[in-house]
């Protein structure tokens, strides 16, 4: 942009900065709450919801760990995530470069159905879902029933999304591995994975995002046993018990939050790469 | 003669390795996916208790759905969430994301980062913290910035006022998805070639007027994909809702996916649930396709 419409748009741009500052004030601000909350004591919330905390009290996150069971709950809910991200990751890899690179036959019609079955909800699913794995006995081992619905259900999406970045690789480079006389998985493991991390990076995280906080398949799987009951549940059943002792309840939600934040920042360059390579579109 | 056997050869392993490759995520895909739709489907025209065989009762369940009033009322609300939250939802992602796309810099990263992480989080514990906002004590923070302002008279019983809290919900909904939207409609822009401004720009436009006739044409396809993908976030809202009202007051916040998770799980009438599912699932669907002709209308190619 050249120096003149610099000069000329500066008023607005300004106006438009001070805007956006201000809607960041407002996103940030219920965090910021939430963390100064935890630290208080609830005589101190109740007298004053304002005031700054007097000494910092680390107390409300040790309860929320050992009387919460708020630890627990996060440790099942890490093994879930990452069992399934890693079952997802996997096996939407090996179908999408089949329906990208290995002349499947009638490749669209496959896409179709993908298509459909991403957009159907899970509502529509899940009750006959939850009596085939009762049917199964898959019930009683911790962890498996809630995660091969997550794995399931999002299969379709993340296959779509990889099958048009493997769309991108160009063919001439799989011939020549195999000209090499390379197998079909070296070829993918050692040529094509390594050109798909960014849209890896952004496969995960958006599975992650669905994983670690979904609630009714959570809810459903864990309706009988106390086993295997991730955070979403876990922060319900303290919501109950502790109803609106709120110190402790911020320590909880402040607890689950900056993980995710954390991996979120550290991840968000990938992320950003993957969406704007692969332009996605509808 | 030889080398065309051979290719075929090749050939047919290659397509055999591809179908071996799709046999897992087909194998998860089929008992996740597509057998309880079917069975869903099915069960959806029988009543059964969730012991014995189902029998057989043809749209006895849908008349029941629409002639109750609870659970018409259910679906109403959900529709009514769907709506708003994807108006706002759009509104707020794709203007934040023009923003953003203006005013380019260190700014424009670190306030993506922080617009984005909304969706991040999940809605329990959004509701979590919301239910802490909206709080009807004095203790609710709202309530508490609205009466430091000295604007007593707005303070509310946001979360159990038959006028707020289907309000409340749809805004939160909308708020989180709007993230998404932001993300998407922003790499979309980044991807517009910067040549396509250059008459704009000899012309003398301003920025408003490069994003009505540039930008918002060229990332509609990403905006109608966004939306669907909203649409049906919201429609399903299930968590915030459990998080906050679980439903109530009096059912004045119920929406279609808890009813149904009641009526199968608490009254064990699994028949009726899954109609209501396979209801959902529809209007779901007409949703998208309303939505996606509302912004319909020729792809550029860029």
């Amino acid at each position: 942009m050249n120096t003149k419409t610099k000069t000329r748009l500066k008023m607005p741009y300004i106006i438009l900065c001070i805007i956006i500052i201000a809607c960041l004030a407002v996103y940030i601000f219920p965090l910021i709450f939430s963390v100064v909350t935890s630290l208080k004591s609830s005589e101190e919330f109740y007298e004053s919801i304002w005031a700054l905390p007097k000494e910092f009290l680390y107390s409300n996150y040790i309860e929320a760990f050992q009387i919460g069971k708020i630890g627990a709950y996060m440790i099942n809910s890490i093994i879930i995530s990452a069992v399934s991200l890693v079952s997802i990751q996997v096996f939407a890899l090996l179908a999408a470069y089949a329906l990208s690179r290995l002349k499947i036959p009638h490749v669209e019609a496959f896409l179709l159905v993908l298509l459909l079955l991403q957009v159907l909800p899970t509502e529509s699913v899940i009750i006959p879902l939850y009596i085939i794995v009762s049917k199964l006995h898959l019930l009683s081992v911790p962890y498996l029933a809630t995660i091969l619905g997550y794995v399931g259900w999002s299969l379709p999406g993340t296959i779509i999304i990889l099958k048009n970045y493997f769309d991108t690789v160009p063919i001439d480079l799989l011939e020549a591995a195999r000209i090499d006389g390379s197998s079909e998985f070296q070829t993918m493991t050692k040529i094509i994975l390594p050109l798909m991390k960014a849209p890896m990076v952004t496969c995960l995280i958006m599975n992650f995002t669905y994983v670690w906080g979904e609630l009714m398949w959570a809810q459903v799987t864990t309706l009988l046993t106390d086993k295997g009951v991730t955070i979403t549940v876990g922060l319900l059943n303290f919501q109950g018990q502790y109803g609106t002792n709120w110190p402790l309840l911020t320590a909880a939600i402040v607890t689950v939050i900056v993980p995710l934040l954390i991996i979120f920042v550290a991840l968000q360059k990938y992320f950003v790469a993957g969406l704007t390579a692969g332009g996605v579109k509808g | 003669m030889d080398r065309k056997v051979k290719k075929k050869g090749v050939n047919r392993k290659i397509v055999l390795a591809g179908f071996l490759f799709m046999l897992p995520a087909f194998l998860i895909i089929l008992v996740t996916i597509i057998i309880p739709l079917l069975w869903n489907i099915y069960l959806s025209f029988c009543e059964w208790k969730g012991g014995g065989t189902p029998s057989f009762v043809g749209l006895a369940n849908y008349i029941q759905s629409f002639t109750t009033k609870g659970t018409r009322d259910a679906i109403a609300h959900s529709l009514f969430i769907g709506i708003i939250s994807t108006l706002v939802s759009v509104f707020l992602g794709v203007g934040f994301a023009l923003a953003l796309y203006r005013i380019k810099g260190k700014l424009s990263g670190a306030a993506r980062v922080i617009f984005y992480s909304p969706s991040m989080i999940p809605m329990t514990v959004l509701g979590l913290l919301f239910t802490f906002i909206f709080a009807a004590s004095d203790k609710g923070l709202l309530n508490a910035v609205l009466a430091a302002m000295g604007l007593e008279s707005l303070k509310h019983a946001w979360l159990s006022d038959r006028n707020t809290v289907l309000w409340v919900i749809a805004f939160i909904q909308g708020w989180r998805s709007s993230g998404t939207i932001m993300m998407l409609s922003y790499t979309a822009m980044l991807n517009i070639p910067s040549s396509l401004f250059e008459s704009a720009e000899l012309e003398g436009c301003g920025f408003i007027k490069k994003s009505r006739y540039i930008i918002l044409p060229l990332i509609k396809q990403t905006v109608r994909l966004a939306l669907s993908m909203t649409l049906v976030w919201a429609f399903k809202t299930y968590d915030l809702v459990w998080t906050m009202t679980q439903g109530g007051p009096a059912n004045l916040s119920m929406t279609a996916p808890i009813m149904m998770i009641k009526t199968g799980f608490s009254y064990n009438q699994y028949g009726y649930a899954a109609a209501i599912g396979i209801i959902c699932t529809v209007l779901i669907g007409l949703c998208i396709i309303f939505g996606r002709s509302v912004l319909k209308g020729e792809n550029y190619e860029y």
